[in-house]
């Protein structure tokens, strides 16, 4: 490597520390604009106690699907029937749930929610990308201190296309990408969201959705059909005991034990 | 049951150990074991962490300064320490004003200090506004369970569970109420329930079936022993309660003919009793006459 580069040292005053500042002025004014945008109306939907039911009710026939094995076969008709029976059933109910087309209708908070995510993501990007464009491509930034491939061209020279320059050297553009994408994981140690809320994890594994992302309740299908589906799924169930012979299975281990240790017996 | 309790005195000595020293990281560590464990150590929490809170307060980090406020402010509350109950609140509630846990700190200090319709006030206030709260139910329940009022606690974790039909914990409770109030069919299905979430837990069939042993009746009695039987199974025979009730639940089996199916293996209930007392020759042999006599009674031969 006989023919280094000699950058100017303007380059480093005029380009390396106003991109760097601008970057992160950008993200810190990103932060705080979402932080704004997103705080203003309660990001929390109302989560209807029947929802919560039906889903509920699901999860457990699921369960009882599940596990039936262990209960008798009067508690499995029991629960069946309270599932199953016609017209009566807890899973034969019609469903209160709204599915996902009427729930994007009949709440606009929820599109306006997801814009105003989308859009405090992707404008100032967008706004960004041009003004890095414009000001700073064209200028080498700096080198790397190890050997790349050639391949590594095109990600490290971005801007600069000269194909006789070597790999090690990269460009402002790829600068500003590389510190896009890596600064992400600086940022978050700065604003870290509010402490872990038990309750919102609880929530969560309930399985009641609350405040989740819009995006999970619009891919759940027809709740009627899904309540319709474990109904039928539920019926086909037939009963079998899993703890028949437990009795001959504990004297096997209790005979076992007793063979292991015999104890002294006392008259 | 047994390595958690040894978990803690292991923390409990290292915080003795290192009190000369201020005990900081001792105590610091002691209160996340309890917190991670789920235990309920009141005595000890509210003693270290008020002493943590009063000397270290600003080396912890603000996440966990949060969570150990709260339990220790549980913890007092517990202990009946209320001053230092009121103080800890009041700072969480300045300082998550809109918080559901806040919410659930205030109503159980009112609570602890007898104030029921406070209490009840401020959290059917919240539940206007957020009718899903489990844990704001959760203390409904708890609120009747202290005034003493079993029915209408038992009432309300049933409107509970109908909605929340797979909360393990709010079935065992409500299992636990019917056996205080004696309904104890109904209780069996609360522990049914539990049955299908756990069935690995030796413990719950061993509840399970005690509750079918008390309801009575041959088929009971049958299915209890299949339950004692399967406790056994999983525990390989190291639960003294299964084997008691496997003893017990065979013995009335034997009493009533028409019961007898020959599904119990008739060598199992001695089988059973000389676990037993194998069991009780090891860890307490003083009390090895008191098994006899119960095995005499229950006309359990063992062998000599």
């Amino acid at each position: 490597m006989g023919d280094q580069i000699v950058l100017d040292r303007d380059v480093r005053d005029w380009v390396l520390v106003p991109l760097t500042m601008s970057i992160v002025l950008m993200m810190l004014i990103r932060q705080y604009a979402t932080q704004v945008l997103m705080g203003g109306g309660k990001p929390q939907q109302k989560v209807e106690l029947k929802e919560v039911k039906e889903k509920q009710t699901v999860a457990r026939s699921q369960l009882l699907r599940g596990a039936h094995v262990f209960l008798t076969e009067g508690a499995f008709r029991q629960r069946k029937a309270y599932l199953t029976a016609k017209g009566t059933g807890a899973l034969s109910q019609k469903s209160e749930q709204k599915s996902a087309q009427e729930q994007m209708l009949t709440n606009p908070d929820l599109m306006s929610g997801m814009m105003k995510q989308n859009l405090s993501g992707i404008v100032p990007q967008i706004a960004m990308g041009t003004f890095v464009s414009y000001f700073f491509s064209g200028f080498i930034l700096g080198k790397i201190p190890f050997p790349l491939s050639p391949s590594f061209r095109l990600m490290l020279q971005r801007g600069v296309d000269l194909p006789s320059l070597d790999v090690t050297y990269f460009t402002s553009l790829s600068y500003y990408i590389l510190l896009l994408f890596g600064l992400r994981g600086v940022f978050m140690l700065f604003f870290r969201e509010n402490t872990i809320d038990e309750t919102q994890m609880y929530r969560q594994q309930m399985g009641m959705g609350g405040g989740g992302n819009p995006m999970a309740a619009m891919t759940s299908a027809d709740p009627t059909k899904a309540l319709e589906a474990e109904r039928a799924a539920l019926e086909m169930v037939d009963h079998k005991w899993k703890l028949e012979g437990a009795e001959d299975r504990a004297a096997d281990v209790l005979r076992a034990r007793l063979k292991q240790a015999p104890h002294k017996r006392k008259p | 049951m047994q390595p958690v309790k040894r978990q803690l005195e292991a923390a409990l000595a290292e915080v003795e150990r290192s009190s000369r020293s201020g005990g900081y990281d001792a105590m610091r560590r002691y209160l996340q074991l309890v917190r991670e464990l789920k235990v309920r150590d009141s005595e000890n929490v509210a003693l270290l962490g008020s002493k943590l809170l009063k000397h270290h307060r600003s080396k912890l980090q603000t996440e966990e300064l949060w969570l150990i406020m709260e339990q220790v402010a549980i913890a007092a509350i517990d202990t009946r320490a209320l001053k230092l109950a009121a103080d800890l609140i009041k700072s969480i509630k300045e300082k998550f004003p809109d918080s559901e846990r806040s919410t659930r700190l205030a109503e159980m200090f009112l609570e602890a200090r007898g104030s029921y319709e406070q209490a009840e006030a401020l959290i059917l206030e919240q539940l206007e506004e957020a009718p899903e709260s489990q844990m704001l139910l959760k203390r409904q329940v708890a609120l009747e369970k202290t005034k003493g009022n079993l029915s209408g606690a038992i009432e309300m974790l049933r409107k509970y569970v109908e909605t929340f039909q797979t909360d393990r914990e709010a079935w065992e409770e409500l299992g636990h109420l019917y056996l205080e109030a004696q309904m104890y069919p109904q209780a069996a299905t609360c522990y049914e329930e539990l049955l299908m979430h756990q069935p690995a837990s030796a413990a719950t069939h061993v509840q399970y079936a005690d509750v079918l042993y008390t309801i009575g009746g041959p088929a009971n009695y049958q299915t209890a022993c299949t339950h004692y039987s399967a406790a056994i199974d999983i525990s390989s025979g190291q639960n003294a309660r299964a084997l008691y009730g496997l003893c017990a639940a065979s013995a009335q089996l034997k009493g009533d003919s028409k019961g007898r199916d020959g599904k119990v293996p008739p060598d199992l209930p001695e089988l059973a009793g000389e676990a037993l007392l194998q069991l009780y020759a090891k860890e307490a042999p003083s009390k090895l006459p008191l098994v006899t006599a119960l095995l005499e009674a229950q006309q359990i031969s063992i062998a000599k």
